[in-house]
């Protein structure tokens, strides 16, 4: 077991085949709402799209897209600036990765996602920790902001 | 000449029983007033009713087969109803027939309804109940909302007039479209 601690910016590039966010079609489904009880909203001046379920146990907002599924609690989508913002209980699912944090921000002009806080980026054969990663979803390429801790299993 | 007489007697007819509907109304116009100068003019083909709030006009209907029913305004057809924000800007409804109450301001549209808003979004309901005096629209029966390449579902929503926002209720899924080449 090996582990490393880093303080900078590291770039690592890794066989990870991601899926755009925004800009690719995709799905949303906030599950496990009440029939009388409100889970999201729409402002259609604002293009803004809100949905919160922290209120309602076992209820959970779902993003598919390609390969991808994002689940949180809280979720923000500015559908015509291409940005998502996703709070509490943040799990990113591509085939053999997992990326779990506090929060995600996703800018479509910059093709990135910014994950902040308790990062914890799971493979088959690994995992590191950070409080900041950032993944640039065209490129594939993952970078750890500040200290982060990696760990390979044989 | 029974036969030039005949639309003139029904034009008679239908003013009179939109005039004795509104006649029919409670001595005690709502709080906010919003209905009390409504303005009504009828004709053989069609009708139109317009609603004004502090003098600037809140709703208008246009439809045709017209009554009154126990205080309601039974709409036999509606070509369509609008809708005015504060900012000018208009909500156009089109639906098949509905009920108009005017003492609550309760606007019942009970089969499939289309709303277009502007910023280029259209929903579409099974059901929809204007509340004039909360200036929202309670939505069910299956709702979706259009706004270019992004399509919002849910059983049940109601729509904040003034804001131009929905509130879903129930289960929500939402799918979008990626944007074609050249767009």
């Amino acid at each position: 077991m090996k582990w490393w601690r880093i303080v900078g910016v590291v770039g690592l590039v890794l066989m990870l085949c991601t899926a755009g966010l925004g800009a690719r079609d995709g799905t949303m489904h906030i599950e496990g709402i009440p029939d009388d009880a409100s889970g999201g909203r729409y402002d259609t001046q604002a293009s803004i799209f809100y949905g919160d379920v922290t209120a309602f146990e076992g209820a959970m907002i779902r993003v598919l897209m390609d390969e991808t599924e994002i689940r949180a609690s809280i979720l923000e989508w500015h559908t015509q600036d291409d940005y998502m913002k996703a709070v509490q209980g943040v799990t990113v699912l591509q085939n053999d990765v997992t990326i779990t944090a506090d929060e995600m921000e996703y800018f479509g002009d910059t093709d990135e996602a910014h994950f902040l806080g308790n990062v914890v980026v799971l493979m088959d054969d690994g995992r590191f920790t950070g409080q900041r990663f950032v993944l640039n979803v065209e490129t594939e390429e993952m970078q750890f902001f500040g200290a982060f801790a990696g760990e390979f299993s044989n | 000449m029974r036969q030039k007489l005949l639309p003139i007697g029904t034009a008679v007819v239908l003013t009179a029983a939109l005039l004795l509907f509104f006649m029919l109304e409670p001595a005690d116009p709502p709080a906010d007033d919003s209905d009390a100068d409504a303005v009504i003019s009828a004709s053989f083909e069609d009708a139109v009713i317009v609603g004004r709030r502090e003098g600037a006009v809140q709703w208008e209907l246009v439809g045709s087969e017209m009554r009154s029913d126990n205080g309601d305004l039974l709409i036999g057809s509606l070509e369509e109803l609008r809708l005015w924000r504060d900012d000018g800007e208009a909500y156009r409804i089109h639906s098949t027939h509905g009920t108009w109450n005017a003492s609550n301001g309760r606007l019942h549209l009970p089969s499939e309804t289309v709303i277009v808003g502007d910023g280029e979004w259209q929903t579409e309901a099974g059901a929809f109940t204007w509340l004039r005096d909360e200036d929202s629209v309670d939505l069910d029966g299956g709702v979706l909302v259009q706004q270019e390449r992004t399509i919002v579902r849910s059983q049940k929503a109601q729509l904040l007039s003034s804001e131009g926002v929905f509130v879903f209720f129930g289960d929500i899924d939402i799918r979008w479209m990626e944007e074609e080449d050249g767009e």
